[in-house]
């Protein structure tokens, strides 16, 4: 049962806050979350000093050392981004507060029983517990401008991709047999054919989800509808799902025969690398620069992908950190800003170190580590991800990530330039809510700490990479 | 011998009434075809000794869910079939020739591969209670999310489907639960007839 706690601890968190909405009353029931939340962080601390349990059902459930990294990040993260849509202004979050908070819980479920699936029904039923909670809350602001629009984009690209996954994953039971995926390892040296074409198919499934290049069409519009601290956690925790699942489909127990997906990831790193980046420069609006450069990342950790080693794996986890901090907390600094000045347009920015210092040095702080400057958590993510490609011989690639890196250092910079350059529209303080502070505080700390001494996490990322290969 | 003329018979037709599906411009004769492409899938599944998968198939497709699209697509698109130039072709057109890559790769694939191993597991006589036993021993884990999933896509229904809220509902009384919200009339003069 220990191999489960997390797993039962959530889904009685779901069910508790699903009761708790039941009997809620008035007008405002904001409180509910607060339920959600306190639960949550419960439920990180009770992760932390969880230890590596043996397989359960047949070796379908596996709660290994990846599988507990994973579910410490998506706790974490799942916390902040619940702290930060804590006090959400408008009509639906506060009469239906539940219901959000319902639907996040559901979905962070299915992340942890991907992390552990070890199977192919499970991780697609998994996964699809993760993904169809996501596309409701995309349209949770139902009567705001865009968001059905933006909701629908994400429901029909995501089913698309759902199916396209079935269909690729029907064809690797056909060609071993079996539904479980060490069964799928043992057979990939053979090199059968119709098993490379499924499981190409499954890494078009899992290309939507975790946003790469050909398949990010639904990113910037649904970010840009999307409630802002709800977009803030879907930019970062599903993609850190996607990439543990790859890593349990395409590494795991493989051996020498991962060597086949390094033209395919790095085919897919470059694309998304390039058209993330240049996609991103001529954006006025913070959210979808944020989107497009979010596309970016997942091509860097596409990269780590590619060099297909545990140091590869590892950095990629690395990463998967660096970016929950930096990327989160750049937008929950945006939603703060755009709850005072009523526009994600990057004006509101202007001036925005002599309003409000503070969140200005936040939000530099987590454009630096986005772009990648020394001392901040971007900076080592990056140039672990770039040693680990160079060291399995992928030079070409690092030196295109390389290069593109310094492009979206402009567009970083173009933020910070409007934040601490431009004269401000008014001289009032940003008014911040505190558990919004709170959780910008919390990925600065983040990007901060790992930026100055990342050697623990890194040491950590190593261990639990290294029984994949 | 026989088995392999049924199999044409039934595959052929499947696969004309999926075709006829995708090339009609009328929905509801769409929707028909499919209904039609489904009950051949059902009977290609009982060929293969499959009874629990065909009669899911029947039940479940061919029936519940066929209904809901037939539904839909008449109140949603009542007479506005899709008509005239396709404002897509071009991309449409490059879709075929990418498809029809796929379609050569798989038919290689599949007539290049040797006889498929004999498949394992439950002999076809007790299908229904085999199934039954791995969905609570093996598969107990993906089943149970399954209900999960239900709850999760139940509330977000509720919640997506909702009409209008707001200045209809009286501030903070009554025993008004949110996720039983669906339930009840909707608008102020239902509401107020009510009370």
């Amino acid at each position: 049962m220990i191999a489960f706690a997390l797993e039962i601890g959530v889904g009685a968190l779901m069910l508790l806050v699903f009761i708790a909405t039941l009997v809620a009353r008035g007008d405002d029931r904001r409180w509910v979350g607060w339920l959600a939340a306190a639960g949550t962080l419960a439920l990180t601390l009770l992760a932390l000093p969880l230890s590596p349990a043996p397989a359960q059902l047949g070796g379908a459930f596996v709660q290994d050392g990846l599988a507990l990294f994973a579910k410490r990040l998506f706790l974490a993260a799942t916390f902040i981004g619940l702290l930060g849509g804590l006090s959400l202004p408008g009509r639906p979050f506060l009469r239906r507060a539940g219901e959000y908070h319902i639907l996040v819980l559901a979905s962070l479920l299915g992340m942890l029983v991907l992390a552990s699936a070890r199977d192919l029904v499970l991780l697609f039923v998994a996964f699809e517990l993760m993904s169809i909670p996501l596309y409701i809350l995309a349209g949770f602001a139902k009567r705001e401008a865009g968001a059905v629009e933006a909701a629908l984009k994400f429901f029909l690209v995501g089913s698309v991709s759902s199916a396209v996954m079935a269909y690729g994953l029907s064809f690797v039971y056909g060609a071993v047999r079996t539904t479980s995926l060490a069964g799928v390892a043992k057979a990939m040296p053979d090199g059968d054919g119709l098993l490379i074409l499924g499981l190409l198919a499954v890494f078009g499934g899992f290309g939507f989800k975790i946003a790469a290049f050909p398949f990010h069409m639904w990113v910037p519009d649904t970010y840009e509808a999307a409630p802002t601290p709800f977009v803030a956690w879907l930019s970062v925790t599903p993609k850190a799902a996607g990439f543990v699942a790859l890593f349990r489909v395409y590494f795991e127990g493989m051996g020498t025969a991962v060597s086949f997906w390094v033209p395919v990831a790095a085919g897919l790193a470059t694309l998304t690398i390039v058209a993330g980046n240049l996609m991103a420069l001529p954006q006025q609006n913070a959210k979808r620069l944020l989107a497009y450069s979010g596309i970016a990342h997942i091509g860097y950790m596409l990269v780590g992908f590619a060099a297909t080693s545990a140091s590869g794996t590892a950095m990629v986890l690395f990463y998967l950190v660096a970016y929950v901090f930096g990327n989160m907390g750049a937008f929950l600094v945006v939603e703060a800003v755009a709850r005072s000045e009523g526009s994600e347009h990057l004006a509101a920015f202007r001036g925005l170190a002599q309003r409000s210092p503070l969140l200005a040095l936040a939000m530099l702080l987590f454009l630096l580590s986005l772009g990648g400057i020394p001392f901040v958590a971007g900076f080592w993510a990056k140039l672990y991800v770039f040693w680990a490609a160079a060291t399995a011989g992928l030079y070409w690639l690092v030196l295109l990530g390389a290069l593109l890196t310094v492009v979206a250092l402009f567009y970083y910079l173009i933020v910070a330039k409007r934040m601490y350059i431009e004269a401000p529209p008014a001289t009032t303080r940003v008014p911040l809510e505190p558990m919004l502070a709170l959780a910008v505080l919390l990925c600065a700390l983040g990007v901060v700490i790992l930026g100055v001494y990342p050697k623990p996490l890194v040491m950590a990322a190593l261990r639990v990479a290294a029984p994949l290969f | 011998m026989m088995a392999r003329a049924a199999f044409l018979v039934i595959a052929g037709i499947a696969v004309a009434a999926a075709l006829a599906l995708v090339l009609r411009r009328n929905t509801v004769h769409g929707a028909l075809f499919l209904v039609v492409n489904l009950g051949c899938v059902a009977a290609l599944y009982l060929m293969l000794g499959a009874i629990f998968l065909a009669a899911a198939q029947i039940i479940v497709y061919a029936g519940a869910i066929m209904v809901l699209f037939v539904f839909a697509i008449m109140v949603l698109i009542p007479g506005k079939e899709e008509t005239g130039p396709d404002p897509r072709r071009t991309w449409r057109l490059l879709a075929a020739p990418l498809g029809g890559a796929l379609l050569l790769e798989l038919i290689l694939l599949v007539v290049g591969r040797t006889a498929a191993p004999a498949p394992t597991g439950a002999a076809p006589s007790d299908n229904v209670a085999a199934i039954g036993r791995l969905l609570f021993t093996d598969y107990l884990l993906p089943f149970e999310l399954t209900s999960v999933l239900l709850l999760a896509a139940m509330v977000g229904v509720l919640l997506l489907a909702r009409s209008r809220e707001g200045s209809a509902e009286p501030q903070g009384a009554g025993p008004e639960a949110s996720v039983r919200g669906s339930a009840k009339p909707q608008g102020s003069e239902p509401e107020a007839s009510l009370r």
